[in-house]
Formats: structure tokens, C-alpha cells, sequence
């Protein structure tokens, strides 16, 4: 079975609780907001920052937050967004620190892309930074199992720009 | 009036709850209750009820939850760049998000805006992903100074919201975060797509401002956007107990509770300090600069302006003359712009000011008078103030004929047209 919004997709698999939304953006000041994926290995809370704030707390060491967040058109394939695909995830990338709030023993990888005409942050969280050799292979298969459809055909089919 | 003096004497809800936690503690006044630390009014002026009802210090109530550096969080840049709400040299603008009913922005939404260190010594790293080794960085891990209670981390964690100059393909993590009640992208390199953390509504730190009528007209102007730029400090009290007032990077903003807040910058804040600034002979700024397509300009005070054109210099008028020269018009009447600031008669028994259509003179204590045209040229000749005339005892008069007259404590001026 699929989760699928907004052109994004992912399987949806026992243990984990996957959702994809899109806040509600405040057009009188002029923003715009876009699809953000969040799968966890436990449940999400309703109150969440988008890139994992009061999930990341709460992790035991076992679980891992995956936040795929996606961003305008126009920064697709530059700069930042320049890296093409989604990427390959593997342990060497995980750090304790590489988080916007440091907690003790948790570990994260970020990386930003474009995939299809659309520019994305990847961001894993893993309960355990000890642990990263079991739970990384987890979150590999977990990412690969996500589907963005391409900008053009989203556009064709009325989607979300 | 300041906000431990309000809640001393007021029966708001907050006194009242301060009362009755007092009165738990025995027998203790509301204001020595609440009187225990340098920092208590500010902490009541920014969260009275979570200051009262939860046990902390007034310091910690200032820099909200989570403020020290085994918080995983990362500093205020104000902490680290001496009260400047800015991004620290060798730091840029690299992302941003937003939390929701900030008492900081008065319950609107409050922008968390991260400061990156760039990678300055090397770029290795860069090939894996967006950040450089820490090596490289501009800046070293350390956290806030002890004498702060924003003891966030500075300079450690390797992270990137990702929104702003993202032609940055390769940074180092986070040194520091600017905050404001105005979206980045109004006033940085910033797109504008707001990603969410409700986490950090509440954390502050004391060198940033507050809510209230400084804070609102700084965001109508702009705020980090605007001619003020960023905040140097916290809001101060004048010292007068009348002010308040914040100083940024291009000017400051004072209040009062007659003036409202006025912002107050370039040439007109300077001669205005010069001055005496609000304890000066000026007062408080009752309106903002009023620019004019010739590009002349004035700022008016309590009691008095500061104007410019481009055919004179920027001046200060203010007291019996300024009275004067506003009740004949002003910039707009026969006198028009002051040529410079106001000085002492040379006698010492009086003052007076040279405006473009002629000059304004008062003894001390006395009205002023202006002098104009050519009986000012006769009075001019003879010796002004300390001369066969003395000081104006009337304005000068043109009389039906075109005979001018001006009056003068040892005689009248008379001059016929020629």
C-alpha cells in the first residue's frame, strides 16, 4: 500500500507511521509552501516541526525520523539544490551533531537535491548514533520506497506547482 | 512606569495572582516578592504568569526554555556579536522557520533565522554533501558567555534549513540565529517558504527586544529591513521615567506615553543628540522625518524640530524662538529654513537663530521677535543684539506705505521704500 500526496509517495510499512501534508500557507504575507513528507518508527506526534522538531526528542535509540521536505522551483538544480537524485544514504554520513537541536545519542544526515524538476532536503534522524550500522540499512529502504512524480507531469495532471 | 512598578500597583490578574503566591510565602510584599533580582521586570514584562507560577530565575524567564548549551540549541547571534541581531562577520543567512503565538512578537509569529559559518580555511567535505569539514569553518564550537543566561551552543551544529542564499552550495553549520516578527524574506536573500518549529517560540535571550510600541513600529517600518536595520540591544528606559527607547544599527526608536514610538535616524538623530537628545531642549520625537520632493526635510519634537534643504545646513530650533518662527509658519512662512543651530547673544542676555527670510531674537524670559528685510539689514549694521538697538521688542511691521518698522528696547527702525 501507497501513501501518496502532492506528487510524493511512499510505501507504507508495518511499524511505521508515514504522512505527507502541506501547511497551509499565509498568502498575506506572501508565502508559499510546499509537500513535506515525515515516516517514523514511531508515532508522529500532531505538533511537529517540520524537520523533525518533537519527534527527534522523543526517539528511543532503535527508531529513525525520515523528513522529506521540499522547496521552490526556482532553486531546482542550483547551488545548494545542485546534487541530482535522491541520494544514497549510508552510515559515514550520520554525525551526533548534525542536527538544528543537538540531543544526546541521536545521529542525522541531511542532504538537499533535486529529483524530477523538484528541489528537496532530505533529513534522517536516527534514535541511536551507536546503532547507525542497523538503522541506516532501515532508513535505506525506507527512502528508497520514495516516488516523487516529475514537475512536468504534476503540472499536466493539475497538480500542486 | 515600568512593568514591576505596574504589577506592584495594579490590580491586573497578574498582580492579583502575584498576591496570592506571596501571601503563600507569608508575610511578604508584592514587590519584595517579586523584587529579588535585577532582571525580575523584565522577566514580568516578557511572561509575567510563566515567571510567577513556575520556578525559575528571572534571567532563565527572559531566555525561555531550553537556554543552555546541553539544550542542543544554538545561540542568539546577539549574544556573540556584542547585542548586534545580526549575522556575525564570516557568517551568512542560510535558512529560516517560523514559530507560531510568540510573546516575543506579540502572540504573532515569530522568525528564527540561522547564520551559517562559511567554510574559510578549506573546502574539504564539500564532495559528500553541503558542509564543509569543521575544520574549515569560520568560527569554532563554544557555546554563550557565562554572564548571559543564553548559554545556547555557537558555532556546533552542522545544519541547514536551506531557504536563504542558496547559491551557497557548501557552508559550515550553524554559528548563530537572528531573530524577527518580520518574514526574512522581506528583508535578506531568503525565498519564501516558511518550514515550522513551535519549539522556540518562547526562546530569547536579554540583548533581544521585546514586545510593545518600539517593537510594533519597528515592524511597520521594516524591521531588520528598514533604514533602522538590525537591534543593538534590548529596549532601555531613558533614564527620565518618562522613555523607553531601542538603538539599531541605522538609528533609534523612542517612546513615551504622549509621543507614541518614533523612529529617529541620520542627520536629524544626530543634531538631535547633539543636542541633549530627550533630555534636551527638543523633548521626544512627536512625529518621524517628512521628506520632501526637493529633498528638504524636518522631524518635529515635543518641543521644537530638526529641519534641512538643500540650500542650508541641518539645524536645531526649539523654545521661545522656535515658538515664534512656527507661529509666522515656519518652513513654510516668510522665515523658511534655519540657516543653522540657535546661539547665545553675545551679551549673554538672550538667544536667537538665522533662518533664510531673517532672523528670531528673545531676551531671556522674554518673547522672541523676528527681524526681517531691511530693517534687519539696518539692525545688522548697527550691531545686532549688542549694538545701538538691543533686542526686538516686536516683530518688524510693513506698514501700508511698504515703510517698514521694526521695534527694539533703545528705539525703532524705520526704514521707507526707497
Amino acid at each position: 500500500m501507497l501513501v501518496s500526496r502532492f506528487g510524493l509517495s511512499a510505501a507504507a510499512r508495518p511499524g511505521w507511521d508515514t504522512r505527507i501534508f502541506r501547511r497551509v500557507a499565509d498568502t498575506a504575507l506572501g508565502e508559499v509552501t510546499h509537500p513535506v513528507l515525515h515516516a517514523c518508527t514511531r508515532a508522529l506526534p500532531a505538533e511537529r516541526g517540520d524537520l523533525g522538531g518533537g519527534v527527534v526528542e522523543v526517539l528511543r535509540p532503535q527508531d529513525v525520523f525520515i523528513a522529506l521536505v521540499e522547496f521552490g522551483s526556482d532553486v531546482v538544480g542550483h547551488g545548494l539544490f545542485g546534487p541530482q537524485g535522491v541520494p544514497r544514504l549510508a552510515p559515514s554520513q550520520f554525525g551526533p551533531d548534525r542536527l538544528q537541536r543537538v540531543v544526546p545519542g541521536r545521529s542525522a544526515a541531511q542532504h538537499f537535491f533535486t529529483e524530477g524538476g523538484r528541489a528537496f532536503c532530505l533529513f534522517v534522524v536516527l534514535g541511536s548514533h551507536a546503532r547507525r550500522m542497523a538503522l541506516v540499512p532501515r532508513a535505506v529502504q525506507v527512502v528508497g520506497g520514495f516516488a516523487i512524480t516529475d514537475r512536468a507531469t504534476l503540472l499536466a495532471s493539475g497538480g500542486m506547482p | 512606569m515600568s512593568a514591576l512598578d505596574r504589577i506592584t500597583r495594579e490590580a491586573s490578574p497578574s498582580a492579583r495572582l502575584v498576591d496570592r503566591l506571596a501571601r503563600r510565602l507569608g508575610a511578604v510584599s508584592r514587590r519584595g516578592f517579586l523584587a529579588r533580582t535585577a532582571v525580575v521586570g523584565s522577566a514580568l514584562a516578557v511572561d509575567p504568569r510563566g515567571y510567577v507560577l513556575t520556578p525559575r530565575r528571572a534571567y532563565s524567564t527572559i531566555c525561555g526554555p531550553a537556554n543552555t548549551a546541553a539544550s542542543g540549541y544554538s545561540v542568539f547571534c546577539c549574544t556573540v556579536n556584542k547585542g548586534v541581531n545580526a549575522c556575525p562577520p564570516g557568517t551568512f543567512t542560510a535558512g529560516w522557520w517560523k514559530a507560531a503565538d510568540s510573546s516575543w512578537c506579540c502572540g504573532g509569529y515569530r522568525y528564527f533565522i540561522d547564520c551559517n559559518a562559511t567554510c574559510v580555511s578549506c573546502s574539504s567535505g564539500c564532495a559528500g554533501d553541503h558542509l564543509c569539514d569543521r575544520s574549515c569553518w569560520s568560527c569554532s564550537c563554544g557555546h554563550g558567555s557565562k554572564a548571559t543566561c543564553d548559554q545556547r551552543r555557537h558555532c556546533c551544529n552542522a545544519f541547514r534549513y536551506g531557504q536563504c542564499n542558496t547559491h551557497v552550495r557548501c557552508s559550515g553549520g550553524v554559528a548563530c540565529r537572528v531573530v524577527s516578527c518580520v518574514p526574512p524574506y522581506r528583508w535578506d536573500n531568503c525565498a519564501n517558504v516558511p518550514l515550522f518549529d513551535n519549539a522556540t517560540a518562547e526562546q530569547s535571550a536579554p540583548c533581544l527586544q521585546g514586545c510593545g510600541a518600539i517593537l510594533r513600529r519597528y515592524d511597520e517600518l521594516g524591521a531588520n529591513g528598514s533604514s533602522l536595520g538590525a537591534s543593538l540591544g534590548p529596549e532601555r528606559a531613558v533614564g527620565d521615567g518618562v522613555g523607553r527607547h531601542v538603538e539599531y544599527r541605522g538609528g533609534s526608536i523612542y517612546w513615551t506615553s504622549r509621543t507614541g514610538a518614533r523612529a529617529i535616524h541620520g542627520a536629524a538623530r544626530s543634531a538631535w543628540l547633539r543636542s541633549g537628545g530627550p533630555r534636551g531642549p527638543l523633548g521626544y520625537p512627536t512625529v518621524e522625518r517628512v521628506t520632501r520632493p526637493d529633498s528638504s526635510w524636518e522631524q518635529r519634537f515635543q518641543h521644537g524640530v530638526v529641519c534641512d534643504s538643500p540650500r542650508t545646513r541641518t539645524s536645531v530650533v526649539h523654545g521661545t524662538v522656535y515658538r515664534k518662527w512656527a507661529a509666522l509658519g515656519g518652513i513654510r512662512g516668510r522665515l523658511g529654513y534655519p540657516r543653522r543651530d540657535g546661539t547665545n547673544g553675545r551679551d549673554g542676555r538672550g538667544r536667537g537663530q538665522v533662518f533664510v527670510g531673517g532672523q528670531v531674537w528673545a531676551r531671556s524670559g522674554k518673547p522672541a521677535f523676528a527681524v526681517t528685510g531691511r530693517v534687519l539689514a539696518r539692525w545688522l549694521a548697527d550691531g545686532a543684539e549688542t549694538g545701538r538697538w538691543g533686542y526686538p521688542t516686536a516683530d518688524v511691521r510693513v506698514l501700508a506705505d511698504g515703510t517698514q518698522r521694526g521695534t527694539f528696547e533703545k528705539g525703532t527702525i524705520t526704514v521707507r521704500p526707497s
